[in-house]
């Protein structure tokens, strides 16, 4: 089964970004500078960074997994521990060289040392609920990465209006090296719910990764006329890499020193892109129309320095662009564009490395791969009259995928899983979205009032064992909305509204994830004599029983902050802020996708109340600026 | 013998110009209008918005106008800019929303005014302004010109360059009220400035003198109720937009 969400693969190395699950416990600090000189001909801004985060929590998943032959419900629990240490030091320095051309320098340099510790304990059992398997397992791992980029930017405008070029060359160089463990008991149960077979993993892993990417591109304006314009592009991009990844078994107790082939691999990669670019572009009045194309050629080779097996693949990508804009006023305005864009299959996809972190899931790869298609359409009307105030906006998209990748996976009858991806040639699927607004100030008081209303739907396809399952859903919102803002005295926000979410998979027609929701929020802000501000805001979420989740959800969140102002500028606050007064907020999750349906449980921050001063002493440096 | 006389009496009277059409030239410092928005509270954001207008765009917004003149009547419109919308088009400080109708036998006048998306016809007497007529002089369109300050709107600092070689005490804008035309005319702390770039002394055509027929009927102290109302809660930068609103 797929590792919760917002997780990566342990052996990596943690990202080190917080994405709202777990505690997070962060130290910074840097020092910046800038300054202009020579008059005002040069400048440089340079900064450093130094930091550490640390998030630990823990998370739950259900799940269902949708089988032809039946359903297989997963119940995992995953505790985790990750810290990152970085400091990052870049500098941008500008000169004008003369009164037509420009030339920017950017470099950068980061240094950073993470450490991961994740456990997992993962049941599965089958649609009448006896065991199928289940897996206890600990990764950690220790990684340091060195990372450098470089640019320089070159603009120039020529004798005549409009005609300008400009020339970017970067280089990035990306150095990773992580050494960790992966420790793993799993146990397979027959259909009688007994033992059936085990399997352990003890092991030392080991990867080493270097990237150097150097790119260069051109790009040239001319102006055909005083409302349009021709833009031309080329670029080139280099892509050398390596990849060097070992897992050893124990000789004896500690001892990693088996190499184990099959885990085991080194490659070279190379990859070289050129992509020429044309645009028009008209501005006229009212209107304005651009469209043009970028074309792509990537060559792409992949040596195993084992074997001497080069896999080399060619693609084309196309990316045509179409806008079309009337604008008659600053505040009314329509839009309409279409986009195309190719997605091209992952290294992973195509080719595997070899990763075993998850007994029960393998990835295999498919050298057939194609690069898919999506096409992206968007409509856009705004019109806002600033004396009535009434306002109107619609917003609609629609996307579809052409030879989309999609997985298949093919799961055996003692719950193990190997993943494919194929092209679907005979299926497209789409998502659409569309958003209106309407809303406007009653009579002559400062009151606003809007009506809102939203759908938005996803047709995604995927084979589950080889059978093709088709999964559907469309939600629909709607809601009311109020608010106020009277300077220095207060203001208001108030939104409500329900929610209807239908969807289901073709693969199981008996169960879908159709259920009702609501959400109500708000926001106040009272200034209060004696320089004193009280604001509150609340969320209020719920979300009904469905089939496939038994149980209703709700969750009322209010902050509260009281803050007094000092000095002539105010410039000077104390603030007593409180953070989810009601202690709601447990981290909580549902999704639907491909062919299983989730709900997640996390850690996340709760209740806690902060006493802070800020004080702003002089905004942005230099003398004060005059009234 | 009285034919000579007469001849020598044509030559002693100097022309005045009672009718003909003026093209005045508006230009607006935007560097330092745009300057103006910036303060504590959103300096962050807006400086660098400020850098890359800079960068990109020059200091004075040109913009071009007309004013036709006859029997002590004056009709003041814009001239449609080609020039595209940009960020700050909403600055009423820089535009031009207004055609001015000026009747000076009657001293009152018409003005169609665009407000957003609302077009007004303010129907009121024309602004009383207390003219300071000093002694210096320079050169604009060819004429002579005599300078004059003053004040208007309780704040706003005037100066006024007219001529008496056009008897007509008319003006660009909402400016009226001097001995003689004024072809050039001044705000220094509002950073709006007009000059006259040519005089055309023609007869004029009575459809020339045809005011625009769309609007809404409003007194002057019905459109700065409205706009007061409109804008009490929108921060420091209204004061600027509501004295663009009323010149």
């Amino acid at each position: 089964m797929f590792t919760g969400s917002g997780g990566e693969d342990a052996i990596e190395g943690w990202s080190g970004q917080y994405n709202g699950q777990g505690i997070p416990l962060a130290r910074t600090g840097g020092v910046h500078y800038d300054s202009k000189f020579n008059k005002d001909k040069e400048s440089i801004n340079a900064n450093y960074k130094i930091g550490s985060l640390e998030v630990n929590g823990t998370n739950n998943t259900l799940s269902q997994n949708n089988l032809p032959t039946g359903t297989i419900n997963t119940d995992a629990d995953q505790k985790y521990d990750n810290y990152i240490f970085r400091q990052k030091l870049d500098a941008t320095y500008q000169v004008k060289l003369d009164t037509t051309s420009n030339l920017k320098i950017m470099t950068d340099g980061t240094l950073k040392n993470s450490k991961a510790n994740n456990s997992n304990v993962t049941k599965n059992t089958r649609g009448d609920g006896s065991a199928l398997n289940d897996n206890t397992s600990n990764t950690t791992n220790n990684s340091n990465n060195q990372i450098f980029n470089a640019s320089a930017f070159y603009t120039k405008k020529f004798k005549k209006k409009g005609r300008t070029i400009s020339v970017l060359v970067s280089e990035s160089y990306n150095e990773g090296d992580s050494k960790g463990f992966l420790k793993s008991d799993a146990n397979f149960y027959d259909e009688k719910a007994k033992l059936d077979s085990t399997q352990h993993i003890d092991q030392y892993k080991t990867n080493k990764t270097k990237s150097n990417i150097i790119t260069s591109n051109i790009t040239y304006t001319e102006p055909l006329s005083k409302a349009s314009s021709l833009i031309f592009n080329y670029s080139i991009g280099v892509d050398n890499g390596t990849s060097d990844r070992k897992s050893f078994n124990p000789s004896s107790p500690g001892n990693y020193n088996v190499l184990v082939d099959s885990l085991s691999n080194n490659f070279k990669l190379n990859q070289l892109s050129n992509q020429v670019g044309a645009f028009y572009n008209f501005k006229k009045k009212k209107i304005t129309v651009n469209f043009g194309t970028k074309v792509t050629a990537v060559n792409f080779n992949q040596v195993d320095e084992a074997s001497n097996y080069e896999f080399k693949r060619n693609f084309v990508n196309w990316n045509p662009e179409v806008r079309f804009q009337y604008r008659p006023s600053q505040q009314k305005y329509f839009s309409v564009s279409y986009r195309g864009s190719p997605t091209q299959p992952t290294i992973d996809q195509i080719q595997p490395v070899a990763v075993n972190n998850n007994p029960l899931l393998i990835v295999v790869g498919n050298q057939a791969l194609k690069p898919s298609f999506q096409n992206s359409f968007n409509i856009n009307y705004n019109s806002y009259k600033v004396l009535s105030g009434m306002s109107f906006f619609v917003y609609g998209n629609y996307s579809f995928t052409s030879n989309p990748i999609v997985s298949n996976q093919v799961t055996n009858s003692a719950g193990k899983s190997t993943i494919q991806y194929i092209n679907l040639a005979t299926k497209d699927p789409s998502n659409f979205y569309l958003d209106a607004n309407v809303g406007r100030k009653i009579g002559n008081t400062d009151l606003n009032i809007g009506l809102s209303g939203n759908v938005s739907g996803n047709n995604s396809y995927n084979l589950s064992n080889s059978a093709l399952n088709f999964t559907k859903s469309i939600t629909y919102t709607g809601g009311i909305q109020a608010n106020e803002y009277i300077q220095k005295k207060f203001d208001f926000y108030a939104f409500f509204g329900p929610s209807y979410t239908l969807s289901g998979s073709s693969l199981q027609p008996n169960i879908n994830s159709n259920g009702r929701g609501f959400n109500a929020r708000g926001a106040f802000t009272v200034y209060l004599p004696g320089k004193f501000q009280l604001a509150s805001d609340a969320d209020y979420l719920y979300k009904a029983k469905t089939q496939t989740f038994d149980s209703d959800f709700h969750r009322t969140l209010v902050n509260a902050s009281l803050s007094k102002t000092f000095l002539k500028e105010d410039n000077l606050k104390f603030t007593l802020a409180a953070n989810d007064l009601l202690d709601q907020n447990k981290g909580f999750d549902r999704t639907v996708n491909a062919n299983f349906i989730q709900q997640n449980t996390y850690t996340t921050i709760r209740r806690y109340f902060m006493f802070s001063v800020t004080w702003d002493f002089n905004s942005m440096g230099g003398p004060a600026v005059k009234k | 013998m009285l034919l000579l006389s007469g001849n020598m009496l044509f030559a002693q009277n100097e022309h005045f110009t009672t009718h003909g059409t003026i093209e005045f030239e508006k230009s607006a410092n935007m560097f330092a209008l745009i300057k103006k928005l910036i303060n504590p509270d959103n300096e962050a954001f807006f400086t660098p918005i400020l850098e890359s207008y800079k960068n990109t765009q020059s200091q004075f917004t040109k913009v071009k106008s007309t004013l036709t003149f006859t029997d002590n009547k004056t009709m003041y419109a814009p001239i449609e800019s080609e020039s595209a919308n940009t960020i700050f088009s909403d600055l009423a400080m820089s535009g031009q929303p207004n055609v001015i109708y000026t009747d000076l036998d009657t001293k009152t006048s018409v003005t169609q005014k665009k407000v957003y998306e609302e077009v007004f016809m303010v129907k009121d007497s024309v602004r009383k302004i207390t003219w300071k007529i000093t002694d210096e002089t320079r050169e604009i369109a060819g004429y002579q010109c005599r300078r004059a300050n003053a004040l208007v709107l309780d704040s706003v600092y005037v100066v006024a360059f007219y001529t008496e070689k056009i008897p007509v005490s008319g003006g660009p804008e909402s400016f009226s009220g001097l001995p003689g035309m004024i072809l050039g005319l001044a705000l220094p702390h509002e950073n709006i400035s007009w000059f006259a770039t040519k005089v055309t002394d023609a007869p004029v055509e009575p459809k020339a003198m045809v005011m625009p027929k769309k609007g809404k009927v409003v007194t002057n102290k019905e459109l700065v109720a409205t706009l007061k109302q409109l804008m009490k809660n929108w921060g420091p930068w209204a004061q600027t937009q509501m004295k663009a609103l009323t010149l």
